[in-house]
């Protein structure tokens, strides 16, 4: 694909866990990847290879400790402007409405009340949850509490995405139907995505370029392009020939990565 | 646009907690009523038929009967129009003072945690050393009236609140630490927006126990010495063996702490609407 500027640049990157005790953990070996803008690409590997800590460090929710990193053009610090991060768990504020829940980015970011709400109300309606507004979270279930927490990361019109397994606490028909929620959502966007998941499927079908990462420590085992057409539908994908050779291959390969050594 | 439909969820959810209270909860809410009076009717004329037939000594346990009577007799003595407001002004000072010297002293600790792990020990053998014995102590400090249980009052309460202030502030949500510093909140907001409305149910609990040891504070207090006040009373009667006086002053008591913490509960449920909410899911 053509590539316009680059949102994320990550250049030999490294990183070690202190254990307090004992040798340091390395969990990141030597990552270089680039991000173009309005890319979307997952990172998948072996569980616990190091995929969130690489996403927390585009986050700058963990310190750089080796190599380069920029997020567009300058190092990560938490809370940088235009990125918004979303969780495996949803986060959201038991004392806050869905729609107070989705007002709180915007709050912090300083955008006066009356458009706060007007678009929350907007986004809670595009996820399909136009009359749970009023809902505290005890009263949504967890698909509707996973939709509330999108709203919220995308309330502030990020330029860039972080989403760490954000669908991974829900069931396969939920999960596809917020694949599909986001993509549409997205379409109208020019939002970047870095993207965390261990379904290779929903990477698959979600992305412009899949990373599989190795065991930990974890490097770049392969990139894959995705060259599926868009607009896609998650569930038309479940019949085409090609979604499923890209996931063979995909498999076949955290196959060999899994039950090596 | 995608709009999900996801009536089968939302029906199930708002079944619940929106729609109508379900006729089965109701039955339920009257089978609960009737063991409730069930049990009281049976104890109270237990000990009615008990007294009556002289299997207990009345001079020793009371009558019910005589009870009812005597309670309703209060209402034209000085134990409701004197001793009563005593206790309550007693409790209700000790409340204040205890409850907000607790929230003060806990935040700071809170903030300045190096000086909570030095007082720590200290506060917590104050904390289980029984105050009531420290009553003789505080008539000798603060006179025979109001001022000594006033300050038993707060000594009881000031711990409660304290510890409870503590715990409320220092629990963290980890999901919710992380989301306030990926939102990059800085430390004001992460207290006013991320701390201290998830702290507030905590805090009112213990505001609620600190309520309850203010009363037991000022009744202690009264037992041992005084002039006026309900404990003051019950002491007096029970060295008299008006046995049935007794019980009425207990029972007198009994429904006047009842109301106050009623009371209290009432303010925690319009303030705390969403918290009422979440513990009625579990």
């Amino acid at each position: 694909m053509r590539r316009m500027t680059d949102v994320i640049r990550a250049a030999k990157v490294s990183h070690w866990f202190d254990r307090g005790s004992g040798a340091p953990q390395h969990v990141i070996d030597n990552i270089s990847l680039t991000v173009a803008e309005n890319e979307f690409v997952s990172l998948v590997g072996p569980s616990g290879c190091g995929k969130t800590t690489f996403l927390n460090l585009v986050a700058g929710l963990e310190q750089l400790q080796v190599g380069d990193l920029t997020v567009a053009g300058s190092l990560p610090t938490a809370g940088q402007s235009g990125t918004s991060y979303a969780f495996a768990r949803d986060a959201l504020l038991p004392w806050r409405t869905a729609e107070e829940n989705v007002c709180l980015p915007m709050e912090l970011a300083g955008v006066p009340a009356a458009e706060r709400v007007r678009r929350a109300k907007e986004l809670l309606r595009q996820v399909g949850l136009g009359d749970n507004t009023k809902n505290y979270r005890s009263e949504l279930s967890q698909g509707m509490r996973q939709r509330v927490a999108l709203a919220r990361t995308l309330s502030v019109h990020p330029f860039l995405l972080l989403m760490d397994e954000p669908f991974a606490a829900l069931d396969a028909q939920t999960r596809i139907a917020m694949q599909q929620q986001l993509l549409s959502i997205l379409a109208h966007e020019r939002t970047t995505v870095l993207f965390v998941t261990h379904d290779l499927g929903e990477a698959v079908t979600l992305s412009d370029r899949v990373v599989l990462l190795s065991r930990r420590p974890a490097s770049v085992r392969r990139i894959y392009d995705i060259d599926l057409p868009k607009p896609r539908n998650p569930i038309a994908l479940q019949a085409d020939a090609r979604f499923h050779q890209l996931l063979e291959s995909i498999w076949g390969e955290l196959g060999t990565e899994v039950s090596s050594g | 646009m995608i709009t999900l439909s996801d009536s089968p969820e939302r029906g199930r959810k708002q079944g619940r907690s929106i729609a109508g209270m379900p006729t089965r909860v109701w039955g339920k809410h009257a089978i609960v009523w009737v063991i409730r009076v069930a049990f009281i009717a049976f104890v109270v004329g237990a000990w009615q038929i008990a007294a009556t037939e002289q299997w207990v000594n009345p001079a020793f346990v009371g009558k019910p009967t005589v009870i009812v009577v005597d309670f309703l007799q209060l209402f034209s003595s000085p134990v409701v129009l004197v001793d009563l407001p005593t206790t309550l002004a007693e409790t209700f000072l000790g409340f204040a003072i205890g409850g907000l010297l607790g929230l003060l002293l806990g935040a700071l600790f809170v903030r300045y945690d190096l000086l909570y792990t030095a007082l720590q020990p200290i506060l917590s053998a104050l904390n289980s050393l029984p105050r009531i014995a420290l009553a003789p102590v505080f008539v000798i400090w603060f006179g025979i009236d109001m001022a000594s249980k006033v300050a038993l009052s707060i000594s009881l309460v000031v711990f409660i609140v304290l510890l409870n202030t503590v715990a409320a502030l220092t629990e963290r949500d980890r999901d919710i630490a992380l989301l306030a510093k990926s939102l990059g909140a800085t430390s004001r907001q992460r207290l006013m927006k991320f701390v201290l409305p998830g702290a507030v149910p905590m805090l009112v609990a213990g505001l609620q126990l600190g309520l309850v040891y203010s009363f037991l504070g000022a009744i202690a207090g009264e037992l041992v010495g005084g002039s006026h006040g309900l404990g003051v009373q019950l002491a007096y009667e029970a060295n008299t063996f008006h046995t049935n006086r007794f019980f009425a002053i207990l029972l007198l008591l009994a429904i006047v702490t009842s109301l106050v913490s009623a009371a209290m509960t009432a303010v925690e449920r319009r303030l705390l609407r969403w918290h009422h909410v979440e513990m009625k899911g579990m």
